[in-house]
């Protein structure tokens, strides 16, 4: 074998050692961070992840999002009557591929989303948590 | 260096936006699905594009064997080291179209990156950007990069420029898929539809055979990385 111009150090990097050398790389090359909110941009928040309480799309499986930072909804936004889900926070959980399998089904047998059906299981489970907060509007409490 | 479960990561990134990432990472979805295989997609572009695809349409959510997720922004490292150690099968990557610490992560670990340009200069010149980070990236992690460049949206007649281009590319040491993925409504009906080429009702045959040439590119690229694994 000829003598490699790679350091040594970067033989048989594992995939920590890949990621370090590749995050050398980036701040080397000036390459902009995805997760440095711009100039601007709310850096002190601490909250920065919480999602304005319209937005029902959520799907609980899907790691963290990023939310584009939309002012929560005001009254001039048209509200529906009745009460109004609470704030919401996404976080992202691994499940085992079987269980994740019989959401997926579940999804397909009651057009619910993955986020309603989790919410109702936490409910049967003992939680706390308002119809509101578990239902799209218009979908039956099943 | 071979992840436990032997998944491979597929990832789409491109310095420019409009090029057709989301577009071919869905049809690549669809065909690896349509061959029977489990494809879990993470989109980590902050628009959205497929994650809103599959939000928006009980059709795509109804596709068995597919799992549409959006990326995290941070703990990334802590996310990126799970997902090598947890992942299975097939993972495709759509990323937003600009260069980024996430893009440079992805790529350092990716079984493939694929980096889609139409044939015009300026998008050939930003894939080559793109190719020249890949190649010192691989320089700094010590071990190659698969970096693929993928004609896109090809018109059915193309012009002595856009043939005289292609030469160009040929003669450079830009790596590029043989296959051309044309202009096509089956391509562009994706994100209208929540279908894919391979899983539609009315299926594009032409489309169809680009894609299905595409992967076995594809997989001729992904398949001596799994021999020298198990070697
Ligand atoms: N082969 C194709 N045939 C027809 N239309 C295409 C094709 N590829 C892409 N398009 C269209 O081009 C547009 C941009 O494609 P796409 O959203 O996939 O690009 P992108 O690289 O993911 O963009 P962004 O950087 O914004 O994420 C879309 O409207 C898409 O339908
Ligand atoms: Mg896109």
């Amino acid at each position: 074998m000829n003598a490699s111009k790679a350091p040594i150090k970067n033989l048989k990097l594992g995939i920590s050692g890949t990621l370090d050398a590749a995050k050398e790389f980036s701040d080397e090359e000036n390459i902009q961070s995805f997760t440095t909110p711009k100039k601007g941009a709310a850096l002190s928040n601490p909250q920065v992840e919480e999602t304005p309480a319209a937005t029902s799309e959520g799907d609980v499986a899907a790691p963290g999002t990023n939310v584009t930072r939309l002012p929560r909804p005001t009254a001039s936004v048209k509200s529906g009557k009745g009460p109004k889900p609470a704030p919401t926070k996404r976080f992202s959980v691994d499940l085992p591929l079987y269980v994740f399998d019989q959401l997926h089904n579940k999804v397909h047998a009651t057009r619910l989303e993955k986020k309603e059906i989790i919410l109702a299981a936490l409910r049967d489970g003992g939680f706390t948590i308002k119809d509101v907060d578990i239902y799209r509007k218009g979908k039956a409490n099943v | 260096m071979s992840n436990p479960h032997n998944a491979k990561f597929i990832s789409f990134a491109s310095p420019k936006g409009g090029v057709g990432k989301s577009t071919t990472c869905l049809a690549i979805a669809g065909a690896l699905l349509a061959a029977g295989k489990r494809v879990r997609i993470i989109d980590f572009d902050q628009t959205e594009t497929i994650n809103r695809w599959y939000g928006d349409s009980d059709t795509a959510q109804a596709i068995p064997n597919l799992t549409v997720e959006k990326g995290p922004t941070d703990n990334l490292k802590d996310y990126f080291d799970h997902l090598w150690e947890t992942a299975t099968d097939y993972v495709l990557i759509d990323l937003a179209g600009s260069l980024s610490d996430v893009t440079i992560a992805i790529a350092s670990f990716a079984t493939l990156t694929i980096t889609p340009a139409k044939v015009s200069e300026p998008d050939i010149i930003e894939a080559n950007k793109m190719a020249d980070k890949m190649h010192r990236l691989a320089a700094r992690i010590g071990k190659p990069i698969n970096h693929v460049i993928l004609l896109n949206e090809v018109p059915s007649s193309i012009s002595n420029d856009e043939l005289a281009l292609i030469t160009q590319i040929d003669q450079s040491n830009l790596r590029r898929f043989k296959t051309l993925i044309h202009r096509r409504s089956a391509f562009s009906k994706t994100f209208s539809r929540g279908t894919l080429p391979h899983l539609a009702p009315q299926q594009d045959p032409k489309a169809l055979a680009e894609i299905d040439a595409i992967m076995l590119e594809v997989g001729s690229i992904l398949e001596p990385a799994r021999q020298k694994a198990a070697a």
